[in-house]
């Protein structure tokens, strides 16, 4: 296996800008307005904006999911060196343990 | 998805006749606001086209910056969202653009019907109700000379406004159509006239036999459809040419000074030819498009047995669905690892 190597900030920055594309699409989506009042091919139209706004909050969806999935690969090193403290302090008490 | 059979309004305006008022109001929604429809559509492309950057990025996190199985897994899953979401964007700017186009059409045909009524009015024929309404159609018995004139001259005026009244709904009709290819295109739905043609084309697992007895019903249909359709042209030639006569007699007889009976008369008669007219032309019209129709599926029909026998895949005309892919669950693809 290759070795991972993680650049926080560069993760940080795209679960950003996933996260803000979402919140200004969410917004888009509720200033559709179909219209009420009829005009010739009226109902088919509505009907083709209708599919494709449900395409653009599946879409919506997909930032929401995918900036999760990033935000789960972005390690707390501090949490880390906590971690790694923890596991020498225990190594240093292992070593003066006589069997 | 909800089928749409025919638009309501596009039946309505085909029994317009000749002799009926003639309606000269637009009574749609404005088309501002159609346009503004469209411009919201497209504002929706744009901040789908936000998501399309930010998949992007996603997708091309360097190896530097994170790699190992987990990383290549995120970067072909938003590669993938990429693509889709893409998509998404090109079909919303496609009908939105589109949508925008038709305000057009609806703008000029609502300054048509504008010019319409002016027309009407300045032609003294009664405006009322948003209608321009025919002149009587009989003249008394002992009519002047004056009244027989100013009644011809009216039922010119009426019928100059019925014809540029179909002329408009023709011209909309007409700009129509690259609105319902657009929603074909980029949405997916077509009125069920349309997509009824599609259908046979979609079927599936066809055998050879019933692709070569398909082919030879859809170019029996497609010749007699082709025969039907020069018919109704000949059909409207002759009665242009009866009318045309007709109305040489009427001008011969008010020139001779004919008594108001036989004036009557042969008016009654150019009406009449008038409407049996405006009747072959719809019947011409419906005619050529069905013609159309046939050809195109004699066409495909052949394409397809041509295909067939040299053992190529068949072609599905039918769009697919658009639909993007949704995460399966316990697809472990969707979590990253």
């Amino acid at each position: 296996m290759r070795p991972i190597a993680i650049n926080q900030r560069a993760l940080r920055a795209a679960k950003e800008e996933l996260d803000s594309a979402r919140e200004d699409l969410r917004s888009a989506l509720g200033d559709i307005d179909h219209p009420a009042d009829d005009f010739p091919w009226r109902d088919l139209l509505v009907e083709g904006v209708g599919s494709l706004v449900a395409d653009a909050e599946q879409v919506a969806k997909s930032c929401h999911s995918l900036a999760g999935a990033v935000d789960d690969s972005i390690i707390d090193f501090d949490e880390l060196d906590r971690m790694v403290g923890e596991a020498a302090t225990l190594a240093a008490g292992l070593d003066r343990v006589t069997p | 998805m909800t089928r749409v059979v025919v638009d309501r309004i596009e039946t309505q305006q085909d029994e317009l006749r000749f002799g009926d008022p003639i309606g000269c109001h637009y009574h749609w929604l404005e088309p501002g606001e159609v346009d503004s429809y469209g411009d919201s559509v497209r504002r929706l492309a744009a901040k789908v086209e936000l998501a399309v950057d930010a998949f992007e990025r996603t997708s091309t996190l360097s190896e530097d910056a994170f790699a190992g199985e987990a990383a290549d897994m995120l970067r072909d899953r938003a590669g993938r969202r990429h693509q889709e979401s893409a998509a998404v964007r090109d079909h919303l700017r496609g009908l939105g653009r589109a949508i925008n186009a038709y305000s057009d059409v609806l703008r000029r045909h609502r300054e048509g019907l504008e010019q319409l009524r002016g027309f009407a009015v300045g032609t003294g024929l009664e405006v009322r109700d948003h209608r321009i309404w025919p002149p009587v159609e009989t003249l008394p018995g002992d009519a002047t000379q004056k009244q027989a004139d100013a009644w011809e001259s009216d039922w010119k005026a009426y019928q100059a406004c019925f014809e540029a009244r179909i002329e408009l709904r023709d011209a909309r009709r007409a700009a129509t159509r690259d609105l319902v290819e657009a929603l074909a295109e980029h949405a997916g739905v077509h009125p069920d006239r349309e997509r009824a043609t599609l259908v046979p084309a979609g079927a599936q697992q066809v055998r050879f036999g019933e692709l070569r007895r398909e082919a030879a019903e859809e170019a029996l249909e497609a010749v007699q459809a082709g025969d039907a359709a020069d018919a109704a042209r000949g059909t409207v030639d002759a009665l242009r040419r009866r009318e045309q006569t007709a109305l040489g007699r009427l001008e011969d007889l008010v020139l001779a000074e004919a008594p108001p009976e036989e004036l009557q008369a042969q008016a009654a008669t150019v009406q009449s030819l008038h409407r049996e007219l405006t009747e072959a032309r719809v019947e011409m019209r419906d005619a050529e498009v069905v013609a159309q129709r046939e050809q195109a599926q004699a066409d495909r029909a052949a394409r397809e047995l041509q295909d067939a026998g040299a053992g190529r895949p068949h072609l599905v005309v039918e769009h697919a669905e658009r639909q993007p892919a949704t995460p399966r669950p316990g697809d472990l693809g969707d979590r990253l690892g």
